[in-house]
């Protein structure tokens, strides 16, 4: 090959890469809004207002990172308040790194929000992963509340719902999870429910500075995205007592004078069709003396310590446990809601049917077994 | 040196770039929507049809060994030059169509993942220039090339779907066969058209290069990405249970549950990017293969590269320009089915037979 050739044949090439690169109309990381959490709270004309924590590159001095601002717009729907939020801040949204979605009190509590969900579940970059829950109160205010935590709300909800809520007796869902529950079976699901807890400032120089926390321990129940009761704290532990991976459920004794805390590290936990339409349940549960040192780590292969834990105390234990479980069973039929899945492992045995799926959670009984042992 | 030379190790390493690379695109949504949970059912009764066709198929290559046979001569000779044609310009078709299904699912691929958008030509440009150089340097070089980036795939594959396990809920595969055993064949039948990626290697039958094992390689690879296939879509309807047939781009949904928390970044994109250099493998030898067809439909074995023929396959490209990939299954792909067994079912099953046939005529034309 001449040399003429191979130039010529190196310009064609050089040529072809700069249009082809020219034409994929991707945009500019300085020129993208990207969202980091989403909260949505219901507006009185019947649309949606959208708060969004946002974290923009390249805006001068703005510091990148968990310092962000929030962004609030209105809409007759999400996906209008989305564009609006593009509006406010003059960059396009991008939602490839939600990671939280929050739904304001009056808003999930009011509203049938299929479409909203409808609307991210099918979205193409919001991430299926991502978390999803209700809060008391109004999102906005909620997310205007970043600096009270020092931290990106978003990143703090995420953390706490993801990573630490099943150490503390939680459950926690996404928003796959949360979509799919709505969609099949019974189609009955749960968000976690938050809040902001204020907490004292004792700070002589920011005396007026808020400080608070998340707190997370209650769950909002749904059927067909629309709310059907809330689950306080005992009633979250009661059903967390059935949820193998979530352990950290604490239990207090009283015996003669003394007082004894212990909590879970470890449960087996058996849910099967009894085959008369029913279920048994076997609660097997470790626990140990509630510590906040390195003994406290858990899990089925952690090493045995010394029995030290009384029979009197673990039977009183066994006994708490029972009436817990029990109680929340006797929600789940009440309000006819069922996180357990009890449906769904009928569905494995006898393959779906209407009939199954319309069955009244009233009809499943339960026979439970309690077992407590020391780790 | 013939540039369309390859091992038989080549082919295995190949052979298992394109079982991965097409079935993770619109397939497992399409296949949810049929049968539901039971969509990995299908897959491994596909495969199991494959398993058998791929068996016969390697019987030939063993007994065309030392002739080295086309399949072009090999047809020729035992179903007359007529039939010949027609199962090459069915070839072709299967080739064009393929090739445009695995072009549009990798459009909509990029602008969901990526978020960037281009129009159709822009983005095929680079895949033809691909396909050009692929058909210009031979067949051994897309070999050498699949062979450079196999480690690098199969890595990104099974981080891909290996990250999701945890949230994926194996109870909802049960109970097996819900959608009933005769409609899961039927969908296994009807969705062949992804399947039977063993096709390619009717082109370079002339070129193989057989050291000692025939079936080991082949079969080793066959297996390992039939069990990533099957597992994959299992893991696909276990994660998105009822909302499965709405996920249309499976790779792309599956990736997200390895950027569960921010601090992962979307490392799922880095892994995506890779996985695709397959499709684009496999979207080249299917190129490769269809200007082969045509090259055997016109009797002419092409010295140098005829670029009439490479414009008119090039040009086939644009097809999804003017017909969308829904028009296409549901009308050529739907109706194409039963001539397309032809060629990745039944052809395969004769082809130990038809080889023998072409070796006994060529030997009595040769004394």
């Amino acid at each position: 090959m001449s040399n003429i050739k191979r130039i010529a044949i190196v310009i064609l090439v050089v040529a072809a890469v700069g249009v082809i690169a020219g034409s994929f109309s991707g945009s500019d990381v300085l020129d993208r809004a990207i969202i980091l959490g989403m909260g949505v709270d219901a507006a009185e004309d019947g649309g949606v207002i959208l708060t969004a924590e946002i974290v923009s590159p390249g805006n001068g001095s703005e510091q990148v990172g968990t310092f962000s601002k929030t962004v609030t717009a209105k809409g007759e729907t999400i996906n209008v308040a989305i564009q609006n939020v593009a509006e406010l801040t003059s960059k396009e949204a991008s939602l490839g790194q939600c990671v939280v979605l929050v739904l304001g009190e009056q808003y999930f509590k009011t509203v049938d929000f299929s479409d909203l969900t409808e609307y991210f579940i099918n979205h193409h970059s919001f991430k299926e992963s991502a978390v999803i829950c209700c809060c008391e109160g109004n999102a906005m205010d909620l997310f205007n509340k970043a600096d009270a935590l020092t931290q990106s709300m978003s990143l703090a909800i995420t953390t706490a719902i993801l990573d630490e809520s099943e150490k503390i007796a939680v459950s926690s869902n996404s928003l796959l999870e949360y979509a799919r529950s709505q969609y099949e079976l019974d189609r009955t699901g749960f968000l976690n429910y938050i809040s902001f807890v204020s907490s004292e400032n004792t700070d002589a120089q920011l005396p007026d500075k808020t400080l608070g926390y998340i707190g997370y321990r209650q769950l909002a129940v749904f059927r067909q995205n629309k709310y059907v009761c809330t689950l306080d704290e005992q009633l979250v532990k009661g059903m967390s007592l059935f949820e193998p991976q979530v352990t950290g459920e604490t239990f207090v004794s009283f015996e003669d004078t003394v007082t004894r805390t212990v909590q879970v590290t470890n449960k087996n936990v058996k849910l099967k069709p009894d085959g008369k339409g029913g279920f048994e349940a076997e609660l097997k549960v470790t626990v140990r003396y509630g510590r906040t040192d390195s003994e406290e780590v858990s899990g089925a292969l952690t090493a045995k310590n010394d029995k030290e834990i009384p029979q009197k105390v673990l039977d009183d234990v066994s006994q708490q446990i029972r009436s817990v479980a029990e109680r929340y069973l006797a929600a789940q039929a009440e309000y006819n809601f069922d996180l357990l899945d009890f449906h769904e492992a009928y569905r494995q045995k006898e393959g779906s049917s209407d009939a199954l799926f319309n069955k009244p959670m009233s009809e499943f009984a339960v026979t439970l077994t309690v077992e407590v042992q020391e780790a | 040196m013939d540039k369309n030379r390859v091992s038989i190790d080549q082919i295995a390493l190949l052979y298992l770039l394109l079982i991965m690379g097409g079935k993770f695109l619109t397939l497992p949504s399409l296949l949810a929507g049929d049968v539901g949970h039971d969509s990995w059912v299908s897959v491994a009764f596909s495969f199991v049809w494959d398993a058998v066709c791929l068996c016969f198929l390697l019987w030939a290559i063993r007994i065309n060994d030392k002739a080295h046979l086309d399949i072009s001569a090999i047809l020729d000779k035992s179903v007359s030059k007529p039939v010949s044609k027609l199962l090459l310009a069915i070839f072709f078709v299967v080739f064009v169509l393929r090739t445009n299904v695995l072009l549009s699912g990798c459009y909509k691929m990029f602008s969901v993942t990526f978020d960037v958008s281009t129009n159709w030509i822009v983005y095929v440009l680079p895949i033809a220039a691909l396909a050009v150089f692929a058909i210009v340097k031979g067949f051994n070089a897309v070999a050498r090339t699949s062979q450079l980036l196999f480690g690098l795939i199969l890595i990104a594959v099974v981080a891909l779907f290996v990250s999701p396990l945890s949230e994926a809920e194996f109870g909802a595969l049960l109970p097996i066969g819900e959608a009933g055993w005769g409609n899961i064949i039927w969908t296994s039948y009807s969705r062949s058209f992804w399947f039977s990626d063993y096709i390619f290697v009717y082109f370079v039958l002339d070129g193989i290069k057989i050291k000692k094992h025939v079936f080991a390689p082949v079969l080793t690879s066959f297996a390992i990405g039939a069990t990533l296939s099957i597992v994959l879509n299992a893991v696909f309807v276990a994660l998105f249970g009822y909302l499965a047939p709405d996920f249309d781009m499976a790779m792309s949904k599956i990736g997200v549950f390895s950027a569960a928390s921010t601090t992962n970044g979307r490392w799922d994109w880095l892994t995506l990017s890779i996985w695709l250099l397959s499709v684009f493998i496999k979207m080249i030898v299917f190129i490769f293969c269809a200007y082969k067809c045509i090259e055997k439909i016109f009797d002419k074995n092409f010295v140098k590269v005829n670029w009439i023929a490479v414009a008119f396959v090039l040009l086939t490209l644009a097809l999804p320009m003017f017909v969308t990939t829904e028009q296409l299954l549901n009308t050529v792909i739907k109706w194409g089915i039963i001539p397309f067994t032809l060629v990745q079912y039944v052809l395969p099953l004769l082809m130990p037979l038809l080889t023998k046939t072409a070796l006994r005529k060529t030997e009595v034309k040769n004394e």
